[in-house]
């Protein structure tokens, strides 16, 4: 490639600019972005050259592509199958989320006693590149544990009350009014095996305060993951890429989840269909 | 020496716009170019830092849109030296394995009428296998933490979890606990006092789940569909009548 012609009438005053503001920027760049996205392409494209090598047979009758994919699929099934099953065994409220159902369940016991419908999802670029991979099943089984939770309202609205003296003092307390709660929901549940699940509520900033709300609990999640980035950093490591999914719900449905799931909570993940 | 600088209006031809520009030794000030040089500098580490600072702090989102752009595989894995009719059986094994499974989870639903209570919402929904029998409001626990002095405090919720109906009463009786006091301001009385007993407060009928929590009625409708009670899980006349009529001992009562 000629690059002369770029640079034959570029100014020097130009070129010390271009230079000065892409040497911070690359510095930062390389390893914070690029080599981590190297490292996963990397290792997937790996993997599958083994596979492929291992693949290869007589050439005689083989199972064709369509009855591989339905392999794979029934596969994944019996992996979801088998997650709810494991849930089934916890007494708590327990979680699974059906991307391929556009459903997120609370589950107790099994049963499931809330199903709410999931309006939009996404999810990290990452996950296709890693369901590719022959580990996914290792990824999704056993049911993911979560490590963390953070949400815009708080987990058990409790008010402190002091008993009253007497019986004057008890009716005054009783004619005060009960707090209606109409708070926005958005919460991220910090799960092992490098998953992040955010749950947002479909409905817009009911307030400008809660728009604030919100603005400051995505600035916390932003700096929360710089300060991790930093840490990896002074350890000489490259950061993790997080594989999260991000599920729109209703208020309603994200504020019953967010007060229904327990600390030790587990979860039962279903992802949609490749393509 | 000043230079006027004259305007050409003639048509441009690709060939006069690609001329070099007319640059003489005359015109070079190197004071002018070091300063020029010095700013670019400047104003480029400025601006790269800039961009540095926001290329560190949104690295996750960065990331994310270079997976996009990296080459995806799509491949499966197929064994060539497997055979297609013992795969074929194996597909088959592989769906039953699947229904069987699925059946199993479909199992966990309990056949008889189910209740369930969403305490964030403040609903019940009565369930006959997977079909909504009835839907109604109520009362659930409030998350008033009550303190009587450093040592004695309670907190009103709702507990969460499957439970069972362990007793069906027919127009109960409320045995009032200490905090029943606590919380109107009077003595408590001594355990086996008449003073605990109260009629007529908890509707036609309770439904007991364990650990002094009752599924009853209430004499204050106006709050049905609000977190006000002690833990109980309160309902109104109708909603209860059903309730009651459909559940029995033993019953599954989930809690969320």
């Amino acid at each position: 490639m000629n690059l002369l012609p770029f640079f034959k009438n570029r100014l020097p005053a130009q070129l010390v600019f271009i230079f000065a503001f892409v040497l911070p920027v690359l510095i930062v760049a390389v390893p914070l972005v690029i080599l981590p996205v190297q490292k996963v392409v990397d290792s997937t494209s790996l993997r599958m050259r083994n596979m492929r090598a291992a693949a290869g047979g007589s050439g005689g009758a083989a199972p064709t592509r369509e009855m591989a994919e339905q392999m794979d699929a029934l596969r994944l099934e019996e992996t979801y199958a088998n997650l709810l099953l494991d849930l089934a065994k916890k007494d708590s409220v327990m979680l699974a989320i059906n991307l391929r159902d556009s459903l997120v369940n609370l589950l107790i016991k099994g049963v499931p006693v809330r199903k709410c419908r999931v309006s939009s999802f996404r999810m990290s670029q990452a996950i296709p590149h890693v369901a590719r991979l022959d580990s996914l099943h290792t990824w999704l089984y056993p049911p993911f544990q979560l490590l963390s939770e953070s949400a815009t309202i708080p987990k058990a609205p409790i008010r402190i009350m002091d008993a009253p003296k007497d019986t004057i003092e008890a009716e005054a307390m009783a004619g005060q009014e009960i707090p209606i709660e109409n708070n926005d929901v958005h919460f991220t549940l910090e799960f092992n095996r490098n998953l992040t699940v955010r749950i947002e509520q479909e409905q817009p900033p009911s307030s400008s305060s809660e728009f604030k709300k919100k603005f400051a609990f995505d600035m916390e999640r932003i700096f929360a993951e710089a300060r991790t980035t930093i840490r990896n950093l002074k350890r000489k490591n490259l950061p993790d890429h997080k594989l999260w999914i991000e599920v729109v719900v209703s208020r309603e449905d994200a504020k019953a989840i967010y007060r229904a799931i327990p600390t030790r909570l587990q979860m039962a993940l279903f992802l949609p269909d490749a393509d | 020496m000043k230079r006027t600088v004259r305007k050409d209006f003639r048509p441009q031809t690709r060939e006069s716009s690609r001329q070099e520009p007319d640059l003489s030794f005359d015109d070079y000030e190197p004071e002018k170019t070091e300063k020029k040089i010095g700013s670019a500098l400047f104003f480029g580490l400025l601006f790269g830092l800039l961009a540095a600072f926001f290329v560190f702090i949104y690295a996750p989102d960065l990331r994310d849109a270079l997976f996009r752009l990296a080459p995806r595989e799509n491949f499966v894995r197929v064994d060539a030296s497997a055979d297609m009719q013992l795969y074929e059986k194996e597909l088959a094994k592989a769906a039953r394995t699947v229904q069987a499974k699925q059946k199993k989870i479909a199992a966990l639903i309990p056949r008889e009428p189910w209740l369930v209570i969403d305490t964030s919402g403040n609903q019940i929904f009565l369930m006959q296998d997977d079909q909504l029998l009835h839907k109604g409001v109520c009362s659930t626990g409030s998350y008033v933490l009550l303190r009587a002095s450093r040592n004695k405090q309670w907190i009103f919720r709702t507990p969460r979890g499957q439970f069972r109906v362990l007793n069906k009463m027919r127009k109960p009786v409320w045995y009032m606990p200490d905090w029943a006091f606590v919380e109107e301001g009077r003595p408590i009385p001594p355990r086996d006092s008449p003073l605990r007993y109260e009629s007529g407060v908890l509707g036609d009928y309770a439904l007991a789940l364990g650990d002094g929590y009752l599924i009853h009625g209430t004499l204050y409708k106006r709050f049905l569909g609000m977190p006000v009670t002690h833990g109980c899980v309160r309902l109104g006349d109708e909603d209860l009548e059903v309730v009651a009529k459909n559940m029995n001992t033993g019953s599954k009562v989930f809690i969320y």
